[in-house]
């Protein structure tokens, strides 16, 4: 348990690193990466941290759901051995999951990079601002 | 998301957990429009993962045993790879649109797909922050490797 703690902050950590750096190289095309480690200067452990809460979150989640996953699928097939119909609907039920990993991973990093930066969110499409 | 404003001009310190809420708060307001826009990378992503299981899995299997690793989803560790391009897509897609930066960059415009407003952008940049992104899943399967050799070896000491 404890392994697998460090295991995920040790991963949600160097993932928050590079997740900046290839926001801050999607958000402006030719910024180094230099740069974009420099930009994460005193907030290296808080990304981590950050990262690491959001992904137990939604690995609880996926924990929660998984019995539910695993029985759609079940009831609509259910052979011994890999299939790919088996294999397919599997990933047809995973697939709303899978968004919803990936949408949060880079609205977190935009959300970083505009905190750090000042730089994005110039219209009224982010979420009303915390009090710091 | 305003950055403590008691800290000096150059560092601005990030606060965790106002982060992390307005982040799914955001998720949660505009969920709708970011499904649209990250759909199609999502599907190309999840189509990846299928046809690399169909490699593995398939009888008879013709996947070299040096490509096969336990640590990875599918257990290849060539899904690092694959599966990157179509994230790295996916998330210019969504840091475009929260930046409100060329917003139809990206749009399919055939006339036969063009309803479904799907998008589809492979460049430079992104293919760099694919490899990026690549690079970081190969970094959480080595550590799953070691995490799991150093389990073996305390074990076998017993």
């Amino acid at each position: 348990m404890l392994s697998q703690l460090i295991q995920t902050f040790l991963v949600a950590t160097v993932s928050a690193w590079l997740g900046v750096m290839a926001g801050r190289l999607l958000i402006q095309e030719g910024s180094g990466i230099l740069g974009a480690w420099r930009l994460m200067r005193g907030n290296r452990l808080r990304l981590g941290v950050i990262f690491f809460l959001l992904n137990i979150a939604l690995m609880g989640l996926d924990h929660v759901l998984d019995p539910a996953k695993a029985w759609m699928v079940r009831s609509l097939t259910n052979p011994l051995s890999w299939t790919l119909t088996e294999a397919t609907l599997r990933h047809v039920v995973d697939f709303p999951f899978g968004i919803l990993w990936i949408l949060t991973w880079s609205v977190t990093i935009g959300i970083v990079l505009d905190a750090l930066e000042g730089a994005p969110a110039q219209s009224g499409k982010t979420a009303t601002p915390l009090p710091a | 998301m305003e950055p403590a404003r008691h800290d000096s001009p150059k560092l601005r310190r990030l606060r965790v957990f106002n982060v992390v809420i307005t982040a799914l708060v955001y998720c949660a307001q505009n969920a709708g429009r970011l499904f649209v826009v990250a759909f199609f990378p999502c599907f190309l992503e999840a189509a990846s993962r299928l046809a690399l299981e169909w490699l593995i899995y398939r009888d008879p299997s013709d996947m070299p045993a040096l490509l096969v690793s336990h640590d990875f989803n599918p257990p290849t560790w060539l899904s690092a790879f694959a599966t990157a391009p179509w994230i790295a897509m996916a998330w210019a897609f969504v840091l475009r649109d929260m930046t409100d930066q060329d917003t139809y960059r990206g749009l399919i415009t055939a006339r036969i797909v063009r309803r479904a407003r799907l998008r589809f952008e492979l460049n430079r940049t992104i293919l760099l922050a694919a490899a990026i992104l690549a690079a970081d899943s190969l970094f959480a399967g080595l550590i799953k490797r070691v995490d799991r050799e150093i389990l073996y070896a305390v074990a076998s000491s017993y």
